[in-house]
């Protein structure tokens, strides 16, 4: 697929006035509200912000793991809440972060495990099956890897075993929590690149959460910023525009410098 | 999946020493009766002593039988206790089935004499009891299973329920007769020869269906591999699969700790034994492989209980435990890693 800009793109997720947090029968917490933003086909969307400013619970959100406190979140045009539980493992794929598999499952079987919801009640992988789990395996570049089982891969390799299973499981959304933690720059580059090639080739829309803001900046067609005064959505290049980047943290010691898209210390 | 031809050879020899085994269990008891006999017998013909077939047909073989579907259901119920709270120190009793069978038979045996009531105690009584004590701690794990978010609250309040009851039991021991804690105590050493073939058809069924559920659970069980989450978003629906699989376990365990007593052990090792041999965690392996190995291992056991040749049977609760711990050391020991 040529790389076409992404606006052109039907939507895939769209969120209105979302508000997140955790509901009990005595008290509702919510930790971010009013968050809008639309994730299109084949677009690599960041979610960034500082520790606590609900990304994760975002995800989880996004992914109906947690119900909404208010504010609606549409897939496919459609309510997300109207989706039966398999018709929704058809459509999102989930990566978590520190929820490793269990050590003896072989890299094929975690990776045929993303056939799970179009298998038979028996789970048999049929040859269609295979071919979907040897297509991901072949855009992670981990066709070499099969019957070693996951506990001796490095968590480089671990992190792609667990992407080719979002890839296998065949969805028009794959979201990721915080897919580079663990790994050195070198190794978060090489998963940002390729959740960005993913993205562009397959034209799934990717929605993941990070702290790269830097990597992101280079690599997203979009990036949500969760800050105190709420959320900003946008490309990179106009949220740079808009200073937005400062938002992020307390400017006591760090500052957003606009021409070489880091953050510089303030002395 | 390919790689499962390669576990055929395995479970081959696991098929020939199952035969293997009921075949020196039958054969082996207080009585010698010659292995050609006992062959005989097995296949419908008589061996011209109408006691040894008498014991064969109605003593010997239903006591193997009770062994084999004993060393299954304890070993699938164990191994579906294992995946579901993700803990390798699960098994069949983590919910507190054997100790609700045992309060069942405790308040039975001990309770009605201490209020003063004298109770027929055969055992079909017993089982009786025993089951309406697992049945209810069943329905109370149920509620909970429903209510509760999370498996590893479950793992807790099942304890709970085990600790309350056993503190029940202990009540009851110190107020009881000699007599009626001993008769208590033998009940709960367990023991495999009590059933009559009538009693063996329904733990047969009971066993049956907990299979059953186990077999239509196994995509599940995999998925669960991954941790609750994973499997959410894979479209299994946690909470009625987490149901499953508790009422499978409470009618395996519960029918067998009915019928034959609270048999420890069997189902927490077998699982991790077979990991060791067939060195997977794919439940399309090890759920045929636990139900073959768990036979076979029972029969080991009863046998070894019986071996002495002599009139007594040492309590098979015992046995399990000294032939197994040892087994399970040493595998661990040698492979130096545990396959969980």
């Amino acid at each position: 697929m040529p790389d076409k800009a992404p606006t052109e793109q039907a939507t895939v997720l769209q969120a209105e006035q979302l508000s997140i947090g955790y509901k009990s029968r005595k008290k509702t917490t919510v930790i971010a509200s009013d968050i809008s933003f639309t994730a299109r086909k084949g677009e690599l969307i960041a979610i960034v912000g500082a520790n606590g400013m609900g990304k994760t619970t975002l995800l989880r959100t996004l992914a109906r793991i947690l119900p909404g406190i208010s504010g609606e979140l549409y897939l496919h045009q459609k309510p997300l809440k109207t989706y039966s539980a398999t018709a929704l493992a058809r459509e999102i794929a989930l990566v978590l972060t520190g929820h490793h598999p269990s050590g003896n499952l072989t890299v094929n079987e975690v990776v045929a495990l993303g056939r799970h919801p179009y298998t038979n009640w028996t789970g048999t992988i049929n040859p269609k099956d295979q071919d979907k789990v040897d297509e991901a395996k072949k855009l992670l570049g981990i066709e070499k890897l099969g019957a070693e089982k996951c506990h001796i891969l490095s968590d480089g390799q671990l992190q792609k075993v667990m992407i080719a299973r979002a890839i296998a499981q065949d969805t028009a959304l794959i979201i990721l929590d915080e897919p580079t933690t663990h790994l050195d720059v070198y190794h978060k580059t090489h998963i940002l690149k390729l959740l960005r090639t993913l993205a562009h080739k397959t034209g799934k829309s990717i929605v993941f959460s990070s702290h790269e803001i830097e990597h992101c900046i280079q690599l997203c067609d979009k990036i949500l910023l969760m800050h105190r005064d709420g959320s900003d959505f946008g490309g990179p290049k106009s949220l740079i525009q808009n200073g937005t980047f400062n938002r992020l943290f307390p400017e006591d010691l760090i500052a957003f410098d606009p021409k070489t898209a880091s953050f510089r210390i303030v002395e | 999946m390919k790689t499962t031809r390669s576990y055929y050879l395995r479970f081959s020899i696991f098929a020939l020493l199952l035969a293997l085994c009921f075949l020196m269990n039958i054969s082996l008891g207080s009585i010698h009766i010659p292995f050609s006999d006992v062959c005989s017998i097995l296949s419908g013909g008589t061996s011209g002593s109408s006691s040894w077939d008498y014991i064969v047909v109605h003593y010997r073989l239903p006591k193997a039988l009770t062994a084999v579907l004993s060393g299954c259901g304890l070993a699938v119920s164990g191994l579906l206790m294992q995946t579901l709270f993700r803990n390798p120190l699960a098994g069949p009793f983590v919910l507190g089935i054997s100790s609700g069978a045992s309060l069942g038979v405790a308040l039975l045996i001990m309770g009605a004499s201490a209020l003063g009531i004298s109770l027929f105690t055969s055992s079909f009584s017993l089982a009786i009891a025993a089951t309406a004590g697992s049945f209810l701690v069943l329905l109370a794990v149920m509620a909970v299973a429903y209510k509760v978010k999370d498996s590893m609250a479950i793992l807790i309040i099942g304890l709970m329920f085990g600790s309350i009851t056993s503190a029940v039991v202990s009540v009851l021991s110190y107020f009881s007769s000699a007599e009626k804690l001993q008769q208590y105590i033998f009940w709960s050493f367990g023991s495999l020869g009590n059933l009559r073939w009538n009693e063996l058809t329904i733990l047969f069924s009971l066993i049956v269906v907990g299979v059953l559920i186990s077999v239509f659970s196994i995509k599940n069980l995999n998925a669960l591999l991954l941790g609750e989450t994973y499997a959410s978003s894979l479209g299994v629906n946690v909470r009625r699969n987490r149901i499953a699989l508790i009422l499978a376990t409470s009618l395996l365990a519960g029918a067998i700790t009915a019928f034959a007593g609270p048999i420890s052990f069997i189902g927490l090792a077998v699982p991790h034994l077979t990991r060791q041999v067939f060195n997977t965690t794919n439940h399309r392996v090890l759920l045929p492989a636990v139900i073959l190995y768990g036979a076979v291992l029972m029969l080991i056991c009863d046998s070894i209980a019986q071996w002495p040749l002599s009139e007594d049977t040492l309590p098979i609760n015992a046995i399990t435990a000294l032939v197994g711990a040892p087994v399970v050391v040493w595998l661990l020991v040698r492979k130096q890693r545990m396959i969980f």
